[in-house]
């Protein structure tokens, strides 16, 4: 083509050529970012935060006073995973963990009392319930939205924060890692 | 006639910045609001509420926000530092929470990222500027095979079907 | 797949807004392939046959938006999307809105749009340009093949649910508002539109002629489609200040980002198009900005649909995600790979002559942009990188902008003042010292004058002075100009407009600086002086914010309200100053039936020359004693204002209001020698 200044159209070209290198770089990581899905929300580990406060029925609860397994359940009436959820915690809990020295504590937030009681009254829940009014509780234990659980071992050590809809042989599963080998 | 150029302009400019002085509240006492309640929204501004995305906690309105709000007060009454409450909270939340990326760990990259492209762009455009000097010749072209032009196919077309 | 789902139920919309669409995909790819066979074989016919498909898509493709706009104004509910997006209870206005407010319907506007602006391109510009029009038939309809796949196979708006509900579930409460009904379209016009750019680009590189023909094609092209993508995002700015409720304009949302990123390459083309015109330098430069600014909207695209980043507005999360990112790919692999090819053809016609001259600013203004650019899409992405490789979600919010991205535009702003003063080529150094005094004297008044008078703010005394100056110096242009005019004998008045006349782009693009000045001495009054506090009133009491006196007299509910919205809690100010009623204000908060979970806040403003009351309601207890939140932002009028003088120049610039650019006479002379 009698074309002159070849190592300048040389530099030119490695200079293209290395933009689309980094450019294809960019790509494969957003397709590699793509693939694999997002990471789980970040929490509180360690010790469980204290909770002290009134129950349904009125009665004092403190997190202090357990010495076995804890299972905590953060939920409200307007929550639809948790009309699921809800008779198979009451139904373990009964049938299963009472009687092993858990605790259950079902915490109500960001709800209108009427309507957390009705749904303690629809579904028979008996484990204490307490109303987290202020936001206390939910916010010592960075919940952010519903439902969620955490699983703790005796010592108030938390094993487990769990994010999302529990089915029943997961919730026993995690249930029974807590209690303490012997 | 001319224009008084220079002192048209003057008018227009002390016009400007007599009107930016009026406008900002500069030295203006923001008043009214108790010691805690400036501390505290100087947290929420660097917050963000945990459920929805990129909003400031100061200006979120759900009930967690509002919970959170509460909490800061609290904090700050029982004589709290700022770094405990942020601290609290990215703990509970992860950074996430933080309006401001923490330059700490992998987050340094991000700087990193910052500074390397202002140095490459300054680096390549110097070269480039100082290259741009040299003289160029006129690049060669290469001729346009096909001519289109609808106007002319459209008298081509109408002709064929005139000829049919 | 969708017209089986459509007989299967007899909808008839259904059927016919799937089958335009797979039409519109046909005459697509039509254009694609008829194009290069029509080059290749030397067939003018079928290239002229290609091009019309283009024009044909679009019809297809208004077909399909316009049986959607039918579905939607006539309830047809038994279309999923028409039952997610719209209800019984919405005024048709604004179903104008729902078209565009989910996943399928938005692309099918995006691909109207695109397909729409590339009908004109075939009709108007094509014709003009013999030497490319068979490759830039071939690229748009690649372009557009690609939507059209995406919204054939991947998010048809027309699919058929299995059952038809009684009712939909309404638009979103956070998009029922006016501002809904014309950010969006201004927005995604702005995107797709630099499709056309990009085509020409490409075209012009095959062709191997990125000469002055090429310029004077994409120059309207590349100068509508910053127009429209600056109005979408003012539109946008102003649509969140007024709706979401945060107190300012612009919170570097990767979406905002993903907006303004196409802006940036945009902008700096159409400076350094002026160098290549008359330097003959910079082409490879030039072409690579409008790629980049095409290809940073396919990317816009895909970060609002995939998910992938954190935003307030994405949509859900989606397979057309990576189907976008594989587009991106292939049109930056197609790119790169055509400048590889091309190089050789691509070197300066002439040299450079001096670092002090207009070339050069510009030059470095294109440094700018690219910096921002590459910051900011840093910035965008950074969060995907973190929970890629050290797993940790992190929110790279304002605050990282501002500090980055704020020195970086106030620079700009210096360089325009500065490019406005440096002559083209060279100039000697006892012109150059004339022509710097007056501004540098002004420099040093104005900073000394704002320091003295409480500006102590670094960034905001440089930004202040800087704008000041380019104000300055830009209107010293006007002045120069029309005093040159009148001595050539026009009468004063008469002047500003003959010059505008004489040179549209130079004196709109001077009045688009202006306007940038004027909004940037708002952004720093709006964001550096901001005021901000929280106050709980009783009915009956008042407060005092920004030199007003505020009267609250309790709360109203207001209900009988459409589109969806089941009640308006309201809180009535009055604002009094100096004991004279001077306005109203209602803030509230809006409550929607099918949303109870996502009440609105009404803002409400009080505006004038000094500063914006911002005021809405953040909570109320049983005895009505409101909590109001409040924002002082000084200078906010002039934001809006400035964007209006932007938005003006940039009409002026682009506007035909002088003679159009000829039929290319060359093509006409030589086919009427070839018919003799």
């Amino acid at each position: 083509m009698g074309l002159t200044g070849g190592t300048a159209v040389l530099q030119r070209r490695i200079v293209v050529a290395a933009a689309g290198v980094f450019l294809a770089a960019l790509l494969a990581v957003l397709a590699v970012a793509l693939t694999r899905g997002r990471t789980e929300i970040p929490g509180i580990s360690g010790q469980a935060p204290a909770i002290s406060a009134r129950t349904f029925d009125g009665a004092a609860f403190s997190l202090d006073d357990r010495n076995g397994p804890v299972f905590i359940y953060f939920w409200a009436s307007w929550c639809v995973p948790c009309e699921a959820e809800a008779p198979v915690i009451q139904r373990l809990w009964g049938e299963r963990y009472r009687d092993r020295g858990y605790t259950f504590i079902g915490v109500n937030m960001w709800d209108a009392d009427t309507d957390a009681r009705a749904f303690a009254d629809r579904y028979r829940l008996t484990f204490p319930l307490i109303r987290d009014e202020g936001g206390k509780v939910y916010l010592a234990y960075g919940v952010e939205r519903l439902p969620m659980a955490f699983f703790i071992r005796p010592g108030l050590e938390i094993d487990r924060r769990y994010l999302g809809v529990l089915d029943e042989a997961d919730l026993r599963e995690m249930l029974d890692r807590l209690e303490p080998r012997s | 006639m001319r224009i008084p150029a220079r002192r048209t302009l003057i008018v227009v400019i002390i016009a400007i910045l007599a009107g930016v002085l009026v406008a900002m509240p500069v030295g203006r006492a923001s008043a009214q609001t108790p010691d805690i309640e400036v501390r505290a929204l100087a947290i929420e501004r660097t917050l963000l509420c945990p459920q929805c995305t990129n909003l400031r906690l100061d200006v979120c309105d759900t009930q967690l926000c509002s919970d959170m709000r509460a909490e800061i007060r609290e904090r700050l009454s029982r004589g709290e530092s700022t770094q405990q409450i942020t601290d609290s909270f990215t703990e509970r939340y992860g950074v996430r929470v933080l309006a401001d990326v923490p330059p700490t760990g992998f987050n340094r990259l991000l700087f990193v990222w910052v500074g390397g492209s202002l140095l490459l762009v300054a680096a390549v455009g110097g070269f480039v500027l100082v290259r741009l000097r040299r003289t160029a010749s006129p690049a060669p072209e290469i001729q346009a095979s096909d001519t289109a032009d609808d106007a002319w196919l459209d008298d081509q077309l109408a002709a064929d079907r005139e000829a049919r | 797949m969708n017209l089986a789902d459509a007989a299967g139920t007899m909808n008839p919309l259904a059927t016919i807004g799937a089958a335009s669409l797979l039409t519109a995909l046909a005459t697509a790819l039509f254009a694609t392939f008829a194009a290069p066979i029509a080059h290749l074989t030397r067939r003018p016919v079928l290239g002229l046959a290609a091009r019309r498909a283009l024009i044909v898509t679009a019809l297809f493709t208004t077909a399909g938006i316009a049986t959607l706009g039918i579905a939607l104004l006539r309830n047809d509910f038994s279309l999923a999307y028409v039952a997610g997006v719209s209800s019984r209870g919405m005024q048709a206005p604004m179903k104008w809105a729902s078209l565009y407010s989910q996943q399928p319907g938005s692309l099918l506007y995006w691909t109207w749009a695109m397909s729409a602006l590339m009908a004109v391109f075939a009709w108007r510009t094509l014709p003009r340009i013999p030497w490319g029009a068979g490759h830039a038939t071939a690229i748009c309809g690649a372009t557009l093949t690609g939507f059209l796949i995406a919204l054939v196979l991947l998010a048809s708006p027309f699919h058929v649910s299995p059952v038809t509900p009684e009712d939909g579930v309404g638009l979103n409460p956070l998009l029922v508002d006016p501002g809904m009904l014309i950010h969006p379209p201004f927005l995604l016009t702005g995107l797709v539109s630099t499709a056309i750019p990009f085509a020409l680009g490409l075209a012009a590189l095959i062709a191997g002629r990125l000469d002055l023909a090429w310029l004077r094609a994409v120059r309207s092209w590349a100068l509508f489609s910053w127009l429209v993508l600056s109005i979408g995002n003012v539109l946008g700015g102003w649509w969140a200040y007024t709706v979401l409720g945060w107190g300012g304009y612009w919170g570097w949302d990767p979406v905002e980002n993903s907006a303004i990123l196409p802006l940036l390459p945009m902008t700096a083309f159409l400076h350094s198009a002026m160098v290549q015109e008359r330097r003959g330098m910079l082409k490879q430069w030039n072409l690579a900005l409008v790629v980049a600014a095409f290809a940073l909207a396919v990317f816009g695209t895909f970060n609002v649909r995939s998910g992938l980043v954190d935003s307030v507005h994405s949509f859900a999360q989606s397979e057309v995600g990576s189907y976008f990112l594989i587009l991106l790919a292939i049109a930056l692999a197609a790119s790169v790979g055509l400048m590889l090819w091309r190089l050789p053809y691509l070197r300066a016609d002439h040299d450079f002559e001096s670092l002090l001259s207009r070339e050069s600013a510009l030059i470095v203004n294109n440094y700018l942009f690219t910096a921002i650019a590459l910051v900011i899409l840093g910035g965008t992405l950074f969060p995907v990188f973190s929970e890629l490789f050290v797993d940790e979600r992190i929110t790279v919010g304002p605050p990282f902008f501002n500090r980055v991205v704020g020195p970086l535009l106030i620079a700009l702003v210096a360089l325009v003042a500065i490019g406005t003063v440096l002559p083209w080529r060279r100039a000697a150094n006892e012109t150059l010292a004339r022509r710097f005094r007056d501004p540098a004297i002004l420099t040093l008044i104005s900073a000394a004058a704002l320091f003295a008078l409480g500006i102590r703010e670094p960034r905001a005394l440089v930004a202040i002075v800087a704008a000041v100056v380019l104000i300055a110096v830009t209107l010293r242009e006007f002045v120069l100009g029309a005093r040159g005019l009148h001595a050539a004998g026009h009468a004063w008045p008469a002047t500003v407009m003959a010059l505008f006349a004489r040179d549209q782009r130079r004196y709109g693009g001077y009045l688009v600086h202006i306007g940038v000045a004027v909004m940037a001495v708002a952004v720093v009054g709006s964001t550096i002086y901001q005021q901000q506090f929280r106050v709980a009133v009783a009915p009956g009491e008042s407060f005092e914010a920004g030199g007003r006196t505020l009267h609250y007299d309790g709360l109203r509910e207001h209900t009988g309200l459409q589109n969806g919205i089941e009640r308006e809690l309201v809180a009535p100010l009055v604002v009094t100053q100096e004991g004279l009623t001077v306005g109203h204000m209602a803030p509230g908060r809006r409550l929607f039936a099918n949303f109870p979970q996502q009440p609105t806040a009404i803002v409400a403003l009080d505006t004038s020359f000094r500063d914006d009351l911002y005021v809405f309601v953040q909570g109320w207890d049983d005895d009505q004693v409101a909590e109001f939140h409040v924002f002082v932002n000084p200078l906010m009028f002039w934001l809006w204002l400035g964007a209006g003088v932007y938005v003006a120049g940039g009409l002026l610039a682009w506007a035909p209001l002088t003679s159009p650019l000829p039929v290319s006479e060359a093509a006409r002379t030589a086919t009427q020698t070839q018919r003799a």
